[in-house]
């Protein structure tokens, strides 16, 4: 098995896990319900993106990206939920808020990579393996985001 | 076309993207809580306006009813009790008439007093002629002893005359605590300071009576509390209350508002 389906398994399984995550924290019930379709339909989605499209592929370049706009939606519909609600608690004294700012940062900033990953890969390999730069990045800048959104969690 | 500046300027687009939806976002919500801060206060300001405008009515119609009592009742009193002296004096006064004339005089003379008492407690005349501290002072010596309870008044800084509705709701607030010493807290002592500072002033209204349980303010009916609160609430005071075994303090701390307006 191949260092990068690793990967798609494991994003999978975060996958699920932030959408169950996102359930539990948006309180407007349409986009509760709609997440609650989101759910199954990611993980059909992710598995038939993965064996229709990128199965044959040296480097998947469908299946994350896939991951990733699912979770940029997901993350995008927890600032619609807030922004309904408003009034009730300051954006930054909510834990969420900085644990979803962090996923969108991480999310917006590697979803091109990964999209022209296996591109990249061909036509510029050794731009292919900087590339694993912005992903890195990207992770730091979202570890900070989390680690903020943990110290309002204790604060709390 | 080079794939290279595809990956560049889509990333960099995209997170300028993220960082404007949480800008965005950031801002809507300072926008919308702002907003509603106004309307809140603007709904208080309403409360406050409507309670103050309930109260000087209440004043007004106090007033009227104490002005009556002083000037119309009083003075029929005194005509009565004029006719039962002219009275006493044209008759034997060992007779039993003269007796129960005698008896109606002084009668007569105990309910003028006490219309006299009501109608100051209604029109607190005092408080428009020589101000809160003046008429604070008045109470404090008028009601000393009563019911063998000491009651002192002490005034701290330069007293500053203030708006009227200001005065006669600290007044008021006075008048209750008392009241409610001298009929719940079997005290043996009341102290009342008014103290004037820079910026602001204070009412204290101590007394080494039973106390009750402050926490619970809201549910201690018939106390007159709510008839505190409210007054203190549509001057814009602030109030606390201070309760234990050894006696109870009410503080009410307003700012000085005529020094303000100048």
């Amino acid at each position: 098995m191949r260092n990068l389906e690793v990967m798609l398994f494991f994003s999978l399984i975060e996958g699920v896990l932030l959408l169950l995550l996102y359930r539990t924290v948006i309180e407007e019930i349409p986009l509760k319900r709609l997440l609650k379709f989101i759910t199954p339909a990611y993980v059909l989605g992710y598995l038939g993106v993965y064996f229709f499209l990128d199965y044959k592929l040296y480097i998947p370049s469908y299946t994350y990206p896939f991951h990733q706009i699912v979770m940029l939606v997901t993350v995008l519909l927890f600032f619609a939920d807030r922004m309904k609600r408003m009034n009730e608690i300051f954006l930054t004294e909510n834990p969420m808020f900085w644990i979803s700012c962090g996923f969108l940062f991480f999310y917006t900033g590697s979803i091109f990579y990964f999209a022209l990953h296996n591109t990249l890969f061909a036509s510029y390999p050794s731009i292919s393996k900087n590339g694993w730069l912005i992903h890195s990045t990207m992770l730091v800048i979202m570890n900070l985001f989390l680690a903020i959104g943990i110290l309002k969690i204790r604060k709390a | 076309m080079s794939i290279l500046p595809v990956l560049i300027f889509g990333t960099f687009s995209l997170l300028f993207m993220a960082v404007a939806i949480i800008s965005f976002v950031m801002f809507y919500q300072r926008k919308v809580i702002a907003h509603q801060l106004q309307i809140q206060q603007k709904e208080e300001e309403m409360q406050r306006e409507l309670l103050r405008a309930t109260l000087k009515a209440q004043e007004d119609e106090m007033q009227r009813i104490g002005k009556d009592l002083h000037d119309d009742i009083g003075l029929k009193l005194i005509s009565v009790k004029n006719k039962v002296i002219g009275g006493l004096m044209n008759i034997n006064k060992e007779t039993d008439e003269a007796n129960y004339l005698e008896q109606a005089k002084n009668d007569l003379e105990a309910i003028r007093n006490e219309i006299r008492s009501i109608s100051h407690t209604l029109y607190p005349s005092a408080l428009d002629l020589n101000g809160l501290s003046f008429a604070l002072e008045k109470i404090c010596k008028d009601l000393n002893g009563y019911e063998g309870i000491k009651i002192s008044f002490r005034l701290s800084g330069e007293y500053k005359k203030e708006k009227r509705e200001i005065e006669i709701a600290l007044y008021r607030i006075a008048l209750e605590c008392m009241n409610n010493a001298i009929k719940h807290s079997q005290c043996t002592e009341i102290n009342l300071t008014l103290i004037y500072r820079e910026q602001d002033f204070s009412l204290e209204i101590s007394d080494n009576g039973n106390g009750f349980d402050a926490s619970d303010l809201m549910k201690q009916e018939g106390l007159g509390l709510k008839n505190i609160q409210s007054r203190a609430k549509a001057i814009g005071a602030e109030l606390k209350f201070e309760s234990s075994k050894n006696g109870t303090k009410v503080l009410v701390n307003q700012l000085i508002q005529v020094q303000k307006n100048q």
